[in-house]
């Protein structure tokens, strides 16, 4: 079972998106702060990252900057989800070493096929059951 | 007899003495008589017998002996010298005495004949033919002729003009019988041609027979008395002539002279009036200004122009205008005066009529006045009012910068209320429709029809907010000018692709048809808000059909050289349309046009205002849009294909 870390401080949103997340048969582990969240990135080596930008530590561009420099998860994907769409933000999330972003807010029913599309791999089959 | 030698020499000498004082009495006669060889002889005689005795005496004194000299004879020789002497000393004073008579004589000669030549008057005798016997320096000089041009040859008619010389001719002949003429004038002709007149008077010298012998006559230049009296008769002249009344008076107020002016002027002629006091032309209450006048003239002063009345003849009151000058006499002493006296009355009255019109102007003025001092209060008044009215624009105008000042405050607070909004409403929304949605695909286990029916309203409801939400905020960064605009390198086509997928669903649920005519074309600008504008004008076409076609189309138009081309995108449906008259109002906020399908067709009410705004001040594009009501609607957008930072991203 592929592992998915969600960095997310809002409870809300990480249930969420783990709804989403298990139905396509993903193991969800979740950080609520930044620091945790690079912790257990170094520590779990998740399939990918989806990192809430607007955390109560360090910010999510910060916890992917040094994702990327703890060197042996270099690779792994990590998907921002922006609040504020502002373009610098897009563009800080890319420079800071993103692999892509959504914007809240984020739809459950399409988010899977958008972040299978920006992976480049086929979107599993929904198992109906998420829980 | 026998002389001692003493005796002899003191004899000689003493006779040398009285002859030589003789001699020299006589010498001194010589230049005094007519008679020179005379006493030259006289005086030879005497100096030669006084040599004779030199020499005796010379002898007797060198004591040469023996040397006896005639006693008597040098006895006789002595009183012989002494008779001479006193005989000479005896007729020197006549003949002194005759010098002098002579003497004056002859000055009294020369004194006549100076006096004849050259007195102040001209001299002449004329024979009977009254050619000129002789004539003075004086009158040859008036005349300009020299003496042996006039003397023997000239007569003195030929002197005179053609009317003297007819008076003359008349004349002389009387003259010569009567023996006398006194001051006749007549007008000599000088060398030059010029005239002299002068004055002649002549007396006749006769023989002793009684005949005419010659005249006597003396000639006086009277031409500066001729130039007197023409300066005096051009005088007069003027003085009669004169429209002024001229009058001359004494001292003592007795006209003295009257012209024609003063006739004219008071109407008494000369004769009713010299003689009599001027106070006869005054009138009574006027008379003391008489005393006055005279005062004046008695300094010497000249009283001009006094303005003052007087009485004609005829009684009429007339106002004239005096000038009084004092009049000296030869001594000097002011013995009269003159009077020139205008008749005034006339311009008196113009006077008093421009006085009354001068009056008459200055109540007006004063009126004028007063209505302009009254004008001016009233103006002032204004000002003052305007003053007030500035003033309390000033206070308005601080009030406003302090309210100016609140509402930048405001605006501040407004931003930051729209910033936590666009978080802290938008977060549970998400987490409402997040849940809502999952729920209704039954995630989590099944739902029942009346549990789905619900979900979906709950999950409309939400997204309408959301909706709301997002274009209250992005109107308000519009208004704000703060709106940032993201530059994206994109294809035309997979943006109005991507805004189709949005709607397919609901066109498909609606049974609606789809027609699109997409280019593939190179674009930059802000792709999110076109997908948003696009997006929107779909999901109204969509809203608002019921049956028919949904078309999307877009093109290039050509523009001008040296401009980016424009892209077209053009939604077009078969909807209700829009009234012609509500196409005005379509891009206006907060506005939902009536309609049967407005119920159903839920809306912000922002959603053409943020699209035109977006447009326009994002896209640096233009929306327009034409409709006909019951037949559908068609929106055109217009943006450049490629857009730069310039301009927009600083508006506000």
């Amino acid at each position: 079972m592929k592992k998915v870390l969600v960095v997310e401080d809002n409870n809300d949103n990480l249930r969420l998106i783990s709804y989403a997340l298990r139905r396509y048969g993903y193991e969800v582990i979740s950080a609520e702060n930044g620091i945790k969240g690079v912790d257990l990135a170094i520590a779990e080596r998740p399939y990918f990252i989806i990192m809430d930008i607007n955390l109560p530590d360090i910010d999510g561009l910060e916890a992917t900057r040094r994702i990327r420099k703890s060197g042996a998860n270099g690779s792994i994907p990590i998907i921002a989800i922006t609040s504020n769409a502002m373009t610098g933000d897009m563009d800080q999330a890319l420079v800071a070493g993103c692999t892509g972003y959504f914007e809240k807010p984020i739809d459950p029913l399409t988010i899977m096929d958008k972040i299978h599309a920006l992976l480049g791999i086929p979107t599993p089959d929904a198992s109906g059951n998420g829980g | 007899m026998t002389f001692s030698s003493p005796s002899l020499i003191l004899l000689l000498l003493l006779s040398i003495a009285i002859q030589a004082t003789a001699a020299v009495m006589a010498i001194r006669l010589i230049s005094i008589t007519g008679r020179r060889i005379a006493w030259c002889l006289i005086v030879a005689a005497l100096l030669l017998m006084s040599v004779r005795r030199i020499l005796p005496l010379y002898r007797l004194l060198i004591g040469e002996q023996p040397y006896t000299p005639d006693l008597l004879n040098e006895l006789i020789g002595f009183a012989l010298s002494c008779a001479m002497a006193v005989g000479i000393a005896l007729i020197a004073p006549l003949f002194r005495e005759r010098k002098r008579v002579e003497e004056e004589l002859r000055l009294s000669a020369d004194e006549m004949l100076d006096l004849y030549e050259h007195a102040p008057c001209g001299y002449h005798s004329l024979d009977a033919n009254g050619i000129f016997i002789r004539i003075n320096a004086t009158e040859l000089q008036w005349l300009g002729y020299q003496r042996e041009e006039i003397v023997g040859r000239m007569r003195f008619a030929d002197l005179l003009t053609s009317h003297s010389k007819q008076l003359f001719a008349e004349t002389f002949p009387r003259f010569k019988q009567l023996g006398c003429v006194k001051d006749m004038e007549c007008e000599m002709l000088r060398q030059d041609g010029t005239i002299l007149p002068v004055l002649l008077s002549a007396s006749a010298v006769t023989n002793p027979d009684g005949s005419y012998l010659m005249s006597r006559s003396t000639v006086h230049d009277i031409s500066s008395r001729k130039k007197n009296e023409e300066a005096e008769h051009l005088l007069s002249s003027i003085v009669e002539s004169s429209d002024d009344a001229i009058i001359a008076k004494d001292l003592q107020q007795t006209i003295l002279t009257w012209n024609k002016g003063a006739e004219r002027l008071y109407g008494y002629t000369a004769d009713e009036t010299v003689g009599r006091s001027v106070t006869m032309l005054v009138p009574p209450e006027r008379r003391a200004e008489l005393d006055e006048i005279m005062a004046t003239i008695r300094r010497g002063e000249r009283v001009e122009h006094f303005i003052s009345e007087r009485i004609r003849k005829d009684g009429e009151h007339i106002s004239v205008s005096l000038t009084i000058s004092p009049i000296r006499d030869a001594a000097g002493t002011i013995s009269q005066a003159s009077v020139i006296a205008r008749n005034i009355t006339e311009e008196v009255q113009l006077a008093a009529q421009l006085k009354l019109q001068q009056l008459h102007q200055e109540e007006l003025v004063q009126q004028r006045t007063m209505e302009l001092i009254e004008r001016s209060r009233e103006l002032q008044e204004n000002q003052q009012a305007l003053m007030n009215i500035v003033d309390d624009l000033n206070q308005k105008t601080e009030e406003l910068e302090q309210a100016n000042t609140r509402m930048q405050e405001l605006d501040q607070l407004k931003s930051l209320f729209i910033a936590s909004m666009s978080h802290e409403l938008r977060t549970p929304l998400n987490s409402i429709i997040g849940f809502s949605s999952i729920l209704k695909d039954e995630w989590l286990g099944p739902v029942n029809q009346e549990q789905k029916e619900n979900l979906t309203t709950i999950l409309r409801s939400g997204k309408h907010l959301l909706n709301l939400i997002n274009d209250v905020i992005d109107v308000s960064k519009i208004e704000a000018g703060k709106i940032e605009i993201r530059f994206e390198l994109f294809d035309l086509y997979d943006l109005l692709k991507e805004a189709v997928q949005y709607i397919e669903n609901d066109i498909r649920e609606k049974g609606l048809q789809l027609e699109l005519q997409l280019l593939h074309h190179e674009l930059r600008t802000d792709r999110r808000r076109l997908l948003q504008c696009v997006l929107n004008l779909l999901s109204n076409a969509v809203k608002f059909t019921e049956q028919g076609c949904i078309t999307l189309s877009s093109s290039v138009e050509a523009v001008q050289l040296g401009k980016p081309e424009c892209i077209v995108i053009t939604i077009s449906d078969t909807g209700i349309g829009i009234a012609e008259a509500d196409t005005n109002r379509l891009f206006k906020p907060f506005v939902r046009l009536e309609s049967p399908l407005q119920t159903l067709a839920p809306g912000t009410g922002l959603g053409l205002y943020l699209t035109k705004k977006l447009i326009e001040e994002v896209l640096d594009g233009s929306i327009t849009c034409s409709s006909a009501l019951g037949e559908g609607s068609a929106f055109t957008l217009s943006i450049p294909e490629r857009l730069y930072e310039k301009g927009t991203g600083s508006r506000g």
